[in-house]
């Protein structure tokens, strides 16, 4: 399979507001696609129109290489923003019945019930149940039927610590099966963990589209070295730590892709060259940081 | 798949707690109102007669007599089912549990679930309709066996009209409730909100009852209107039958339905669902 979602130009207008502006992105069989934005940066919006939910104003997209609508929409087990659950019935009654109506076997409610950690709730209401308890039978929702894709906005909201590792670790493991993951989260640090790919999306716009690797290699570690020479001065330090990681910038620092543990011998060496060590740092650039900052930069 | 989501919405409806609620009502109420008539029947039945005459001597004409005591079923068990289906009773409660079954989907997300999942929005709108119209016809059962239950003890069996009549008359009622559950579907899905849906539901139609009433009482060019307004139909339905116009509430009643289904659907395809 070439794609599980591909979007081109989707656009949603609401009284001529572009709350999702020409968004054309590809999920792959696979992936972890983080959605990353602030609130209002039209997340909800994207996931709705994907799922039906909003009809699109232009643009246009497509689900499993091009399966038709809702056939490919059966595969899809999704939670936007908060859980629908009937609240006048158990978490076990939700998902029988959620299984009536896809018209599958509910076998596998049980073991649905134990993964999102709901297996001891018995006959009590949904009505009784806390954030975190709701937020997880959303999840257990979205698991029925086994689909291949899941649309989780959201999907920690609500959720204690041990809730959220339980979740990072059942995503992971969904990933492992083979299920392709989309996810729109506030708690970037929890999407770093587990995201292959990030979408960044800002007053509607997506501004980028980074995979995981590409976004360790922008953010990871890194010592900031500003000098009189820097050309002299990157011969130096490449030859002391013996790493290709040094690189002169636009602004003439030197930029080494790694924390130097000895700052001092480094000053001491470029001062023996005659090279003047103005300025020398190390720094930690988070993809946290990193989505900040390209959110407030758009 | 449809046959999924119907089974699904039985499944929402056995569990639907404003359904049984407004069941034991139904039967307590139909009960009630019985008993009401059966009072009523015994303290007036002997001196009907007499009361005629003086309403005669009065100058009051023989129309406007016969329909005073047509308030009053004759002492037949098919005379008090009648009357108790055509009470306006049955759709009230049906009002209040369309409301809930249906806005509610709204009100709590959970229509979003089905959508989300590849249901066509006229699948689940066809399932919601059949689960409508077997509501409001497991209430007017309900609310008939209230009445009943009375009846078999305090009142003589048979009926004055024939069986084909009484048939045909059922069967009037069965379509014309269905059309009624046509209606509140389509209020409950422009409404929304469960307390919205249920007001209009029972609100707007009382509203136009009234102002028809009005308008016939005040030209006689109008007096025919009022039994082609669904809501008041039902207090018809055993005239024409007996008249041999059976297919006027059939008519009627495949009207109003076709235009709520297609108004309720037409909104409900275009509907962004929140």
């Amino acid at each position: 399979m070439e794609y599980v979602l591909k979007t081109e130009n989707l656009t949603k207008e609401y009284s001529h507001n572009r709350v999702v502006d020409e968004i054309s992105l590809v999920v792959k069989q696979g992936d972890i696609y983080g959605f990353v934005g602030k609130n209002g940066a039209g997340k909800t919006t994207f996931i709705r129109l994907i799922l039906g939910l909003a009809n699109t104003t232009s643009g246009s997209f497509s689900l499993f290489d091009g399966e038709n609508i809702f056939k490919a929409r059966r595969r899809i087990g999704s939670l936007v923003e908060s859980p629908a659950l009937y609240n006048n019935m158990s978490a076990k009654d939700n998902l029988n019945m959620y299984c009536a109506m896809l018209g599958i076997d509910n076998k596998k409610v049980d073991e649905i019930l134990s993964t999102v950690g709901l297996k001891d709730t018995g006959k009590k209401k949904v009505r009784d149940f806390s954030l975190g308890m709701k937020q997880r039978l959303g999840i257990g929702m979205a698991l029925v039927g086994n689909p291949d894709f899941l649309m989780l906005d959201e999907p920690i909201n609500g959720l204690d610590p041990t809730g959220i590792v339980e979740i990072r670790e059942l995503l992971i493991k969904l990933k492992e099966y083979g299920k392709t993951i989309f996810i729109s989260s506030h708690y970037l640090g929890e999407l770093e963990k587990i995201a292959t790919v990030y979408g960044i999306i800002s007053k509607g716009k997506l501004i980028e589209e980074i995979t995981a690797q590409e976004l360790s290699k922008k953010c990871g570690k890194r010592t900031v070295i500003k000098t009189d020479n820097a050309e002299k001065a990157k011969k130096i330090v490449t030859s002391l730590l013996k790493t290709n990681n040094v690189a002169v910038g636009a602004d003439g620092s030197l930029y080494v892709r790694e924390n130097i543990k000895d700052i001092g011998v480094i000053t001491n060496e470029l001062f023996k060259s005659g090279i003047v060590v103005s300025e020398i740092s190390n720094e930690e650039n988070s993809a946290e940081d990193y989505f900040i900052k390209k959110m407030e930069e758009n | 798949m449809v046959k999924s989501l119907i089974k699904s919405d039985f499944m929402k409806l056995k569990k639907s707690r404003s359904l049984i609620i407004c069941c034991i009502v139904a039967v307590c109420l139909g009960a009630v109102m019985a008993l009401l008539y059966v009072n009523a029947w015994n303290t007036m039945g002997e001196n009907i007669e007499n009361a005629r005459e003086l309403m005669m001597q009065m100058g009051i004409d023989g129309e406007t007599i016969d329909s005073a005591f047509s308030v009053l079923p004759e002492p037949y068990f098919w005379s008090y089912a009648n009357i108790m289906l055509s009470d306006g009773s049955i759709p009230t409660f049906a009002a209040i549990c369309a409301g809930v079954f249906i806005a509610s989907e709204y009100s709590m997300g959970t229509i979003k679930n089905t959508i989300s999942r590849g249901f066509s929005r006229t699948k689940i709108y066809v399932s919601k309709l059949m689960v409508s119209c077997v509501t409001i016809i497991i209430l007017g059962i309900a609310y008939v066996i209230g009445t009943m239950a009375v009846c078999a003890i305090f009142v003589r069996g048979g009926s004055e009209i024939s069986a084909v009549q009484m048939l045909l008359s059922v069967l009037s009622y069965i379509f014309l409730f269905a059309a009624m559950a046509s209606v509140y579907l389509m209020i409950a899905v422009i409404m929304k909100k469960t307390g919205v849906a249920i007001a209009v539901s029972i609100v707007i139609p009382a509203v136009i009852s009234s102002i028809i009433t009005i308008i016939t009482y005040s030209n006689n060019e109008f007096s025919q209107v009022a039994k082609y307004w669904l809501f008041n139909t039902p207090s018809f339905v055993e005239k024409m039958c007996i008249d041999g116009q059976a297919y006027i509430p059939l008519l009627i009643s495949v009207f109003y339905f076709a235009v709520s289904t297609a108004v309720g659907l037409t909104v409900f395809k275009r509907q962004e669902i929140k």
